[in-house]
């Protein structure tokens, strides 16, 4: 495949053009690519060229660990050039258009309607109109029914695409689950179908048979007249459900050995290294803990062998173990001794601890010399309600675990909590403010000596909202007015001046549970949202509730019925075409046992039976810890 | 100061638009995957020894740039040289390194400087042509003294003298109403001007403008002077 002149001079012409218009941008160096290694290719070897896009700023979408995973993978095949597109900031926008630049790939600046492929990482709900604004961007017909044989073809995934059906008219193909197996089969029924040419019908045909791959197209969704879902028709042979893949073994698992290093500075600027998968924990709110199940964990070997490569061909100097929750791997105190053992040099990050003096200790270890803070979540304020979301922590794990923080010197505390939960009551808002003073209450009853000088407590409260394939799918959100209520209420709690309360913004997160647990109807919505300019919607200087409320109107779709409705346990829900392994029993069972407060033990110290071994046949969850 | 390497690199198009922090971890991480045996400061926050003589500001090119490197271990200029030039990204290059061997303190990058040459291009804002426009210039550049209001470090209005900084500016061509130049500047007490506010101070003595001053202005730093140790 040798490029046509006319495509050669378009390609100088946009470059001409960038040089007209990056002066006048902000972050310009996020548009020029060249970054250490991102990869280049001699387009004469190169069949399938697929565009790696992320709905959101280069910042953002660089610190997200999935992209960089399956951009490695794809390239590692020689006749695939994997190249990447993010969302240009509003300004930036603003002059391609002007200037009619349509949207290109970072690696080659190429226009985006010249790739064969382009895949979007879904992230969150409020990203959705960035994905069409990029496709009107790139000039690409937003809906899959008025796209050409020409045009790209245009695939999703990530954890939104679990539900995907609010983007089921504009995605030709989502990739359900992880897509380190299924990509690189989709890619190989592609090159089969370049080779024997055929329609893109043909082409999705042939997806028909892999697991992990849902066309939207061959689906029909029928409804009852209230406006629930009466049944599904699936055509051309299309399985019903699609089964999510997972990665059966992680120790064996690609991952890659460089990662292209951003110049500018973004969200997570360092080495990722990927411990484990999954969650065994169990919390009832918790989708990422019942998506991504089983867990699987990586030994310590293995991620010393990546850390290894890629701070070598990366220079960076400072690495995070990643995982849903580090401070359950089984290896993790291993692997932090090891990488201080190793790399004297290196720092390292562990996100999301439990709340226990294990994890104080170990961030004593990697902290010794500037500690620059703690975050805990208890995120339910009584005893009552972190036993209705499965929350194994009490009180005094909490008081105890910053206690030794408090010993230990830290003197900067976050707390997260979620407010909107079943059950909830006043109470349990006092809960909150309450165990903020005790939190404060235990930094001045620790030694003068030891504790620092100076002692902050963060407040930091999240609306719920209700997800797919959770305990609380069926539950109605609370309205914007009881959020705002709430969080009136725990400002007015919450007087003291050693104490900071963050609350999020529920109008934001009513949208968001609205586009969760939506259908194939919102689809009309999100067109006209983007038509009347919607975009970043998770940026609050850009989000826009009137244009929301308007394309609500417009499209003659009531938000209250996806975000405020409970539903019967009965109801067919949107997202029953994908089946992610946990049963539904088993989330019916956990709905109840979380409105009588009963608990469900860790993974980890007793198996629930929770459909993944019936769904996975041979599969065996607790072979997949003890690596060590 | 005994394994210093100095060395002199040079920054193209493709990376124009890096701030000057931007490109500082570019050399850093450049420098560990290079496994350069870096030094760092001591303290409680280490950093590794790295000066420049000047930062770059975003969207400059610049064809003379000066870097210092503290190492623990000797490292031969040529070939800290090779490897850097592997490890750093295609946009900048290091043109030559040799080793800092002078005893006792040694003046830094900065304090060494005497001049810089730019090369500008940009649109005029004004019907001319070269000839002209060289009058215009040498005309204002005939008073001894040019003062322009700017904010100083602490964002206060002040009154700046500029004219001791320029030393020369050369019209090297006019056409289609874009302009070539290069400026020559001078160091004084290791303090200089931008090009930009030389631009801007001809606008303001002339009366009404002469160059368009908007972002799309190119600028290229030619050269960088610095005194004989
Ligand atoms: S099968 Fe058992 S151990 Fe495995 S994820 Fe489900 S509940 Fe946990």
């Amino acid at each position: 495949m040798t490029e046509p002149i006319d495509k050669k001079e378009l390609k100088m012409k946009i470059k001409e053009i960038l040089e007209d218009i990056l002066p006048h941008v902000q972050k310009p160096i996020t548009y020029t690519g060249n970054e250490v290694n991102a990869v280049h290719k001699n387009l004469e070897n190169i069949v399938i060229r697929y565009a790696m896009a992320f709905p959101d700023t280069y910042e953002v979408g660089m610190s997200h660990l999935g992209i960089k995973i399956l951009y490695a993978l794809l390239n590692e095949e020689e006749d695939i050039w994997c190249e990447r597109v993010f969302a240009p900031w509003i300004d930036m926008e603003a002059k391609m258009r002007s200037a009619q630049l349509p949207l290109y790939t970072l690696e080659s600046t190429t226009p985006l309607k010249e790739m064969d492929f382009i895949g979007f990482t879904l992230q969150y709900e409020m990203s959705y109109t960035n994905i069409l604004n990029m496709l009107d961007l790139a000039q690409i017909p937003l809906l899959c029914e008025e796209r050409e044989e020409s045009d790209p073809i245009v695939m999703a995934g990530g954890p939104c695409a679990y539900n995907p059906e609010p983007l089921a008219d504009f995605i030709d193909i989502f990739v359900i689950g992880e897509a380190e197996e299924s990509l690189p089969e989709i890619m190989e029924k592609y090159r089969n179908h370049k080779k024997n040419g055929g329609s893109k019908k043909d082409f999705f045909q042939s997806l028909t048979d892999l697991e992990g791959v849902y066309v939207p197209a061959f689906y029909d969704v029928q409804y009852h007249s209230d406006g629930t879902i009466a049944g599904w028709t699936s055509t051309n042979n299309a399985p019903f459900p699609v089964k999510k893949r997972f990665i059966h073994d992680m120790e064996h698992v690609y991952y890659p050995d460089r990662f292209v290093v951003p110049y500018a500075k973004t969200i997570h600027d360092r080495v990722n290294l990927e411990v484990f998968r999954g969650c065994g924990r169990g919390c009832r709110f918790c989708q990422a803990g019942i998506i991504y199940r089983p867990t699987r964990e990586k030994s310590v070997d293995c991620v010393m062998k990546d850390a290894e490569n890629i701070l070598k061909s990366t220079g960076y100097d400072e690495v995070t173990l990643s995982s849903l929750s580090t401070g359950d791997y089984t290896g993790v105190e291993k692997a932090v001794q090891e990488l201080l053992k190793t790399y004297d040099e290196v720092g390292i990050n562990l996100p999301s601890l439990r709340i226990d003096s294990l994890s104080v200790d170990l961030l004593e270890d990697i902290q010794k010399v500037r500690k620059t803070g703690i975050t805990l979540a208890p995120e339910a304020g009584t005893q009552r309600l972190r036993d209705v979301i499965n929350k194994g922590v009490t009180e005094a794990d909490l008081i105890s675990t910053v206690t030794a923080a408090f010993e230990k010197g830290w003197g900067h505390i976050k707390l997260y909590f979620v407010i909107g939960l079943p059950t909830e009551t006043e109470e349990d808002l006092d809960g909150i403010a309450d165990l903020a003073e005790k939190v404060i209450d235990a930094y001045f009853q620790t030694n003068k000596e030891l504790r620092n000088r100076r002692v902050q407590l963060v407040i930091s409260t999240a609306c719920l909202v209700p997800k797919p394939f959770t305990p609380f799918q069926w539950m109605g959100q609370d309205t914007v007015e009881t959020f705002n209520d709430k969080q009136n209420y725990l400002k007015k709690r919450i007087k003291n001046r050693k104490i900071t309360y963050n609350w999020h913004d529920a109008t934001l997160s009513y949208y968001e549970a609205v586009f969760a647990r939506g259908d194939r109807r919102l689809g009309k919505v999100l067109l006209e949202a983007h038509r009347l300019g919607c975009k970043f919607d998770s940026w609050a200087e850009v989000f826009d509730d009137k244009k929301w409320q308007r394309a609500l109107e417009q499209s003659e779709i009531h938000p209250d019925f996806y975000a405020h409705r409970e539903r019967d346990t009965e109801e067919n829900l949107p997202w029953d075409i994908i089946d992610v392994g946990v049963s539904k029993e088993f989330l019916i069972s956990e709905w109840q046992k979380s409105l009588s407060g009963e608990h469900t033990p860790y993974c980890k110290e007793k198996c629930s039976a929770c459909g993944i071994a019936d769904f996975a046949k041979g599969y065996k969850c607790h072979e997949q810890y003890h690596r060590i | 100061m005994s394994n210093t390497i100095e060395f002199k690199f040079s920054r193209g198009e493709s990376l124009r638009f890096l701030s000057h922090l931007d490109q500082q971890r570019v050399f850093q991480r450049a420098l560990r995957r290079a496994e350069m045996p870096v030094a760092n400061t001591q303290g409680f926050n280490p950093r590794p020894i790295l000066t420049f003589a000047l930062a770059m500001p975003v969207g400059m090119t610049s064809l003379e740039e000066y870097g210092r490197v503290g190492l623990t271990a000797d490292v031969s200029p040529e070939v800290f040289l090779n490897k850097m030039n592997k490890s750093l990204p295609s946009g900048l290059r290091i043109e030559s390194a040799k080793k800092l061997e002078v005893e006792g303190k040694v003046p830094s990058l900065t304090a060494s400087i005497t001049d810089c040459l730019y090369r500008v291009q940009g649109a005029l804002a004004i019907h001319s042509d070269e000839t002209q426009l060289a009058d215009i210039v040498n005309n204002i550049l005939e008073r001894e003294s040019l003062i322009i209001p700017k904010r100083n470090k602490r964002g206060k209005m002040i009154e700046k003298e500029v004219r001791p900084f320029i030393d020369q500016i050369e019209i090297l061509e006019v056409k289609d109403g874009r302009y070539l130049l290069d400026m020559h500047l001078a160091y004084i007490s290791q303090e200089s001007i931008k090009p930009e506010l030389v631009l801007e101070t001809l606008n303001q003595t002339w009366g009404s403008a002469i160059f368009d001053l908007d972002p799309g202005l190119k600028i290229q730093r030619k050269k960088m002077n610095l005194k004989k140790s």
